[in-house]
């Protein structure tokens, strides 16, 4: 008989097995299903979207372990009054219903990767793209994971990366002839302007590699000032999901380790939502 | 009793001393009939008074115009208006040989707004704050070495009727007979197109608009006769995602609008059907271009010119859906 274990004991193992119990945040942990539902296998996932709800149906997998909010509340900085704007709202009615159709357990654990290893999913991004990241110091919170590369141009850069994470939508900031041979990578969304600012404090990083920035008051500007200023320095964009899914992945490998027996698996690479006009 | 004072107060207080450095002396010379920053900018509120239109109405939420680096007392030798005092347009702007630079966006960062002199800051700095950053030193030190003067211009500026910024988008997409106006919603403007395939519309926004990164989501082929507007977060575009076929939207995040959109078309819902995500520069900047002429019929004697903060970013050729 397959191990199985409630809802709160997955979520007691996790913060056992990264060490110690990290206080809850906002928005995140068990928040669909109850303390004591039965989990009987996990899809790991970055986003839970309703396709990947589909997913862990048909897969026999009643619990999605996620970053991402499955009604969008991302974070303070974007979901304010978002909540109550969605409360009569068709889409967020409609997930909620099959949510609760087929009693999904949903569990969001992003601070606390960030917080128990902050470079984990900067650095599961590092070595999908082949590159090894540097060691962190002891006590370095940042999400930031430094790597050295051979050098290289942001063009060449920018092709080597679409191609390596199969996305087509990058972003870049810089001349393209711009040299790199040293970027710090960044998972997700990097916010705020202080995010960048730390890791331009290497004075040898010259690309800043990431999921997203916000544009105008924040990072996008921040780097083309550092530009004008006279930094060497660019920004490569990879989309937000194609930055976090070598995160998950590996995360799914170590919980695999903690958790013998359990059915686990990752998500299929998620397809690029948008495309350029 | 204590009376609070911002830094941007006192340090206006502590500006004089740099008129030790010749350079700025020489640039700041007051001649009698110079205008200053102060000046102009009471012009510009004298102007919307007379079409109606107070400074100061009871906005509900913190406005956020008004002086943000250097002297107002400093005479202009040109005014720029931009989207956004970057600094390659506040280095454009000295080029030019003009120091009153009107911007509609921040000049900083994370809300970095009340700022004095580097001098007169310098005890206030927490180490490791973005005040400390060598770019942001930077570009302060460059602004007093050119004396410079940057004035925000958004909240106000929004409240030109017409809305400037609204009609210069308008006018660069050429959809002015297509323009209706709706209700409730953030910008109260929508779009009746002839009917048009998703791909068409996205691509006509992006050549108007003159980008090379404009995303868009959902099916190329989408039938789509109503455009709806929207900026920013997933909250602001809710209602003309739900009256819409697309809207077009001015900085959306991967992270908040993006989930939602994904999930009702993967759920087949009517609405929303798709997202045209259009950098926020190339969505507001427009309404820049036409500002001096603007402020040219009640500041005759300055040169007034627009300067472009342009496209941020650039994307790997793409072969066309």
């Amino acid at each position: 008989m397959l191990p199985t274990m409630t809802t709160w004991e997955l979520v007691n193992r996790i913060h056992s097995a990264l060490g110690e119990r990290h206080p809850d945040a906002m928005d995140e942990g068990i928040l669909t299903g109850g303390d004591e539902d039965t989990v009987t296998g996990i899809l790991v996932a970055n986003e839970p979207s309703v396709e990947t709800l589909r997913l862990a149906v048909s897969a026999g997998k009643n619990c999605i372990l996620c970053r991402e909010h499955p009604y969008y509340l991302f974070g303070e900085y974007l979901a304010v009054g978002l909540a109550e704007a969605l409360r009569d709202d068709p889409v967020l009615q409609a997930k909620r219903q099959f949510i609760q159709d087929h009693r999904l357990l949903i569990i969001r654990l992003a601070a606390l990767w960030d917080t128990a290893r902050p470079k984990w999913f900067s650095a599961a991004l590092a070595r999908k793209l082949g590159w090894e990241p540097q060691a962190a110091e002891p006590g370095d919170q940042w999400t930031t994971a430094c790597c050295n590369i051979p050098a290289t141009t942001l063009e060449e850069l920018a092709h080597f990366v679409s191609a390596r994470l199969a996305a087509r939508n990058l972003r870049m900031v810089g001349e393209p002839t711009r040299s790199i041979k040293r970027v710090a990578v960044i998972h997700g969304f990097s916010y705020p302007t202080l995010v960048l600012s730390h890791a331009l404090q290497d004075p040898a990083v010259d690309c800043i590699l990431t999921g997203a920035t916000p544009e105008v008051d924040h990072c996008t500007t921040y780097i083309r000032d550092a530009i004008t200023a006279g930094r060497n320095i660019s920004l490569v964009q990879v989309g937000y999901e194609k930055s976090d899914y070598p995160g998950a992945v590996e995360l799914t490998g170590w919980l695999k380790s903690i958790l013998p027996g359990m059915p686990i698996e990752a998500q299929p690479p998620p397809g690029e939502l948008c495309w350029f006009a | 009793m204590t009376t609070s004072i911002s830094r941007r107060t006192f340090g206006r207080g502590a500006a004089a001393t740099l008129l030790l450095n010749r350079r700025l002396a020489r640039a700041c010379s007051p001649t009698p009939d110079r205008l200053t920053a102060e000046q102009v900018v009471q012009r510009i509120r004298s102007k919307m008074a007379s079409d109606g239109i107070p400074w100061q109405p009871p906005f509900p939420w913190k406005p956020v115009d008004g002086f943000k680096y250097g002297d107002p007392a400093t005479p202009v030798t040109g005014v720029v208006f931009t989207f956004q005092a970057s600094f390659e347009v506040l280095k454009k702007a000295v080029q030019a040989g003009k120091n009153f630079i009107i911007s509609h966006e921040r000049m900083f960062w994370d809300h970095l707004d009340d700022l004095g002199t580097l001098q007169h800051d310098q005890p206030f700095e927490v180490p490791g704050s973005l005040e400390t950053d060598p770019v942001v030193v930077a570009k302060r030190r460059y602004c007093e070495e050119n004396s410079l003067v940057v004035w925000r211009f958004h909240d106000h500026q929004h409240m030109l009727k017409p809305d400037p910024i609204l009609t210069g988008l308008i006018a660069k997409l050429g959809w002015q007979r297509y323009s209706v106006p709706v209700q409730g919603q953030m910008i109260g403007t929508a779009f009746v197109l002839p009917e048009t395939p998703l791909k068409e519309v996205a691509r006509h926004v992006a050549r108007s608009l003159d980008s090379t990164t404009v995303r868009v989501i959902g099916d190329p082929n989408l039938p789509v006769k109503r455009v709806g507007l929207g900026a920013h977060k997933l909250v602001e575009i809710l209602k003309p995602l739900q009256t819409c076929d697309v809207v077009l939207m001015s900085e959306p995040q991967d992270c908040d609008a993006f989930p939602y959109l994904r999930d009702a078309i993967s759920l087949g819902m009517p609405h929303p059907k798709g997202l045209i995500a259009a950098n926020h520069e190339k969505f507001e900047e427009w309404g820049e271009q036409d500002a001096p002429a603007w402020l040219k019929t009640v500041l005759p004697e300055l040169p007034v010119e627009f300067i472009a903060a342009g496209d941020p970013y650039w994307a790997l050729p793409q072969k066309q859906i």
